[in-house]
Formats: C-alpha cells, structure tokens, sequence
C-alpha cells in the first residue's frame, strides 16, 4: 500500500541567471525530478540556460488541425449556401469553383491562425487562474526556481536553495509544476 | 500582437495595483516566464507571421479584385489591380510606420531605442517597395490607353489635363515617387529623422490621393458623351466621416500607446542578456551572441 504524502511548494529568487542554474544543478544532484522544478525569469534566456531538459509540445499540429477545420467549414458552407439558393445562369453548374476557392482558402488561413492562437495559449499552459507561489521581482530581471515535492523533502530543496545564492524563499501551497 | 504583448502584460501586472492589476492580470492569463513559455513565445512569432503574410496578400488582391471584376466602371477593369493594391500597401504602409516611429521618438524621446539606422533599413526597403509599386502605376495608367476604349482614354485625359484632376495628379504623382523616393538615395536624408517624417508623410498624402483618384474620377462615369457625364463634389458628410475617421484612428493609436507598451520588454532585455564584446585586434568591439 502506497501511503500518500502531501506536496508542498518552495520559490528561491534569485538576483542573477548564473546562480539560479547552480541551483537547478543542485536540485539534480540531490534527486529532484526535472518535473519537480520549474524556473521563471522575465527575460528569454536561451535554451538550457539554467541546465533545465528541452520540453516537447506539439504547437506545429495545431496549424494544421485549424487549417483541415476550415477549408471544411468553408467548402459546407459555400457549398450550402448555393444549394440552397439554386440558380441556373447560362445553363453552368450550381456550385461555382472560382468564387469558392476564394472563401476556402480564406477559411482555410483564418482556422489555421485561430488554432495557431489557441494552441500556442495552449501549450504555454496558459490560462492559469491562480498564478501559485510567485515573486513580483521576477519580471524585474530576477530569477525564480519553484520546486514542488512532498513535504518532507523541502527542507532539501530550501538548502540547496539557500545554499546557490537565492536572495528570499517563500513556501506554500503546491501550485502544479 | 496579442500573444507578442502576454509576457509585457506580465510585467504591467507585477507592477500596477488595484483595478489596473487585475485587468493586466487577466489580460497576461498568468503568465510566468517558464522556459517552455519563452520558447512557445519565439516559435508563435515565426509561425504567425508566416501564417499571416499570405492572408495579407490574398485580402489586398479581393479587395481588388472588387474593383478589377467591375466591368463598366473605366480605369477599374484591369488585371494588374492585385498585384498594385498589394504592393501599394505595402509602401503607405510602411510609410507610416516611418511616420509613427518619428512621432514615437520625439514625444517618448525613445532616441536609444528607435535609431537612425532604422530609418535607414526601412528607407531602402521603401526604395524598393516604392519602385516596384510605381512600376505598376505605369502599367495601370498604359493598359488603359492601349486599350484604346473611349472611356478610358477619356478618363486619363481629364487626370492629365483637367483642373482640379491634374492638380491632385500631379500632387499624388510627386508626393507618393518623384519627390521621396531620389531623397531617399542619399544616406544622410535616410539618417536624418525630420527629413523621413516629412517624407513619409508626403507618400501618406499621396496614397490617399491614389486611392481617390482610383475611385472618384472612375465613378464619374466621363464617357464620350457630355450629357451622361456627372461631377463628383463630396458633402458634408462625407467631409466629416474622413475627418472623423481619421481622429478615429489618431485617437486609438494614442489609446493604445497609454495603456500598453509599444516596444516589446523582453525584446530589450534579451537584448541586453545576450550582448557581448569581441576582441577584434585591439580593439573591443559589441556584438551579440545569437541561438542557433
């Protein structure tokens, strides 16, 4: 039987970039999984800045996912419309291609750009209600490292903290890594 | 632009209170600057630009094409209206963005962020922009009279001959080519700032002018015959709905420069994580450290 231990969470601010990594390296080296932590800055960084792993996503389906979505929606609904509209001129087909392409390919931009949107909005993991443990000093240029684990092994995560150089550490509820 | 503003929005929400916080709060959606954020972030800008340069082109050809498409009305039924609307675009457009940045710069006194060696990029790109569109002109102006049709060869006498046509013509002619386009050949009138914002302001004069001259003297209908020919003299109304508009969009543009910010945060700072010097000789010199 597994018995369940409650999480907690922990924030180290740190004054520069260069201290924060030592503290993702500390976190490594002491067993905290790359899903435990996460480090926040307001500054893009490069990749791997701070020694964090690549994460995936799956930004580049959603294009196409919005692309599919509207070229059918387009072709339904020109083609519904002058369905249900017949009108025979000059003894020609009902469904008009030229005027047609126009407005799918129209429809077929529009739902890739909307799904871009919501998939980039998406895949941030955005929109989050509650921001969770946060320092308004890191959209200032300082950098932040939350670590959420089980309890008992916060003390850890503060002294590796505290031990790279964070200038304050917060704790409290667990917000999701 | 809504996504390229979430990570200032974040920075306006840690620093602002009461109503003003939670606005921005609910506005930035939370965000937190997390790595995989920030790269969502930089693949977003690549990917929508590439999604919407084509949208861009196809709306500008439609709109065009409303105009290519009317058979009966002269100096409108060509094929080379896609094209032209397009490129057209482009150059007032860009032109007043040139407008904008000068303004910006004066009253923010954004001198470290908005250059000279802006202007100067954007001035050769308009070199080009502005070459290839007049370019089009001509064809525009030529397919009419190779046509040889009444009405066209018509139209194109009253723009070139008849007062107040051949005033705004000639107006429209210098202000959107002759007059910005050799200034802008020169390095130092792409470098100077007072010069670039009366120079773009002309080409926004002048595309005005293209697109009334494109409308007005084709609705008037000037055919061979005098007794169906009509004059156009705008109301009062119609006055007041351009002025209108235009305080419209002056009074959006100063709108939005209060509430959000109008150069990119975190364009700057990353700017300033990743600048550097490199030792050339003796001599350092700044540079910076670009991703691969």
């Amino acid at each position: 039987m597994t018995t369940f231990v409650p999480k907690k969470s922990v924030l180290g601010v740190f004054p520069d970039a260069d201290k924060a990594a030592d503290a993702v390296e500390g976190l490594q080296s002491n067993s905290f999984d790359d899903k435990e932590f996460e480090i926040m800055s307001g500054t893009p960084y490069p990749e791997g800045a701070f020694g964090e792993k690549k994460s995936s996503h799956r930004l580049y389906v959603f294009p196409f996912i919005g692309a599919a979505i509207g070229f059918t929606v387009a072709i339904l609904l020109t083609t519904a419309t002058q369905v249900s509209y017949p009108m025979v001129t000059g003894g020609k087909p009902i469904l008009s291609i030229p005027p047609m392409a126009i407005i799918t390919y129209e429809g077929t931009m529009l739902g890739a750009i909307i799904f871009t949107v919501l998939g980039i909005i998406f895949e941030s993991r955005l929109p989050r209600t509650k921001i969770g443990l946060y320092d308004e000093r890191i959209m200032e240029g300082y950098v932040g490292v939350l670590v959420t684990a089980e309890e008992d092994r916060i003390p850890v995560a503060q002294n590796v903290l505290k031990e790279a150089g964070a200038e304050s550490i917060k704790e409290g509820e667990p917000v999701g890594v | 632009m809504f996504i390229a503003l979430i990570p200032d929005l974040a920075v306006m929400r840690d620093r602002s209170t009461g109503v003003r916080k939670q606005i921005y709060g609910f506005l930035s959606l939370g965000f937190r600057g997390t790595p995989r954020q920030w790269r969502l972030q930089a693949i977003a800008g690549i990917l929508l630009s590439a999604l919407i340069l084509p949208v861009f082109v196809s709306v500008h050809s439609i709109v065009s094409w409303d105009f290519g498409m009317a058979i009966s009305v002269a100096s409108w039924h060509t094929t080379v209206m896609a094209p032209y609307f397009v490129i057209g675009a482009v150059h007032s457009g860009v032109s007043a963005v040139v407008t904008m940045m000068a303004l910006l710069r004066w009253v923010f006194k954004w001198d470290n962020y908005i250059r000279p060696e802006h202007f100067d990029g954007l001035a050769r790109l308009l070199v080009v922009v502005g070459t290839a569109w007049f370019y089009f002109f001509i064809l525009e102006f030529l397919f009419g009279l190779y046509s040889q049709e009444s009405s066209e060869v018509t139209l194109r006498n009253m723009l070139l001959y008849e007062w107040p046509w051949n005033f705004m013509f000639i107006v429209f002619l210098l202000t959107s080519y002759f007059i910005p386009i050799p200034m802008w050949l020169f390095r130092g009138v792409r470098r100077n700032i007072l010069l670039m914002f009366l120079t773009s302001i002309l080409v926004n004069i002048g595309m005005w002018l293209e697109r009334f001259l494109i409308i007005i003297p084709g609705l008037m209908r000037k055919q061979e015959f005098t007794f169906v020919w009509a004059n156009y003299r705008p109301s009062v109304v119609e006055i007041l709905l351009v002025v209108g508009s235009f305080a419209f969009v002056a009074m959006m543009v100063l709108l939005f420069s209060k509430v959000f910010p109008l150069i990119p945060l975190f364009d700057q700072k990353e700017g300033k994580v990743l600048e550097a010097t490199t030792k050339i000789g003796r001599r350092e010199v700044p540079s910076i450290v670009r991703e691969e």
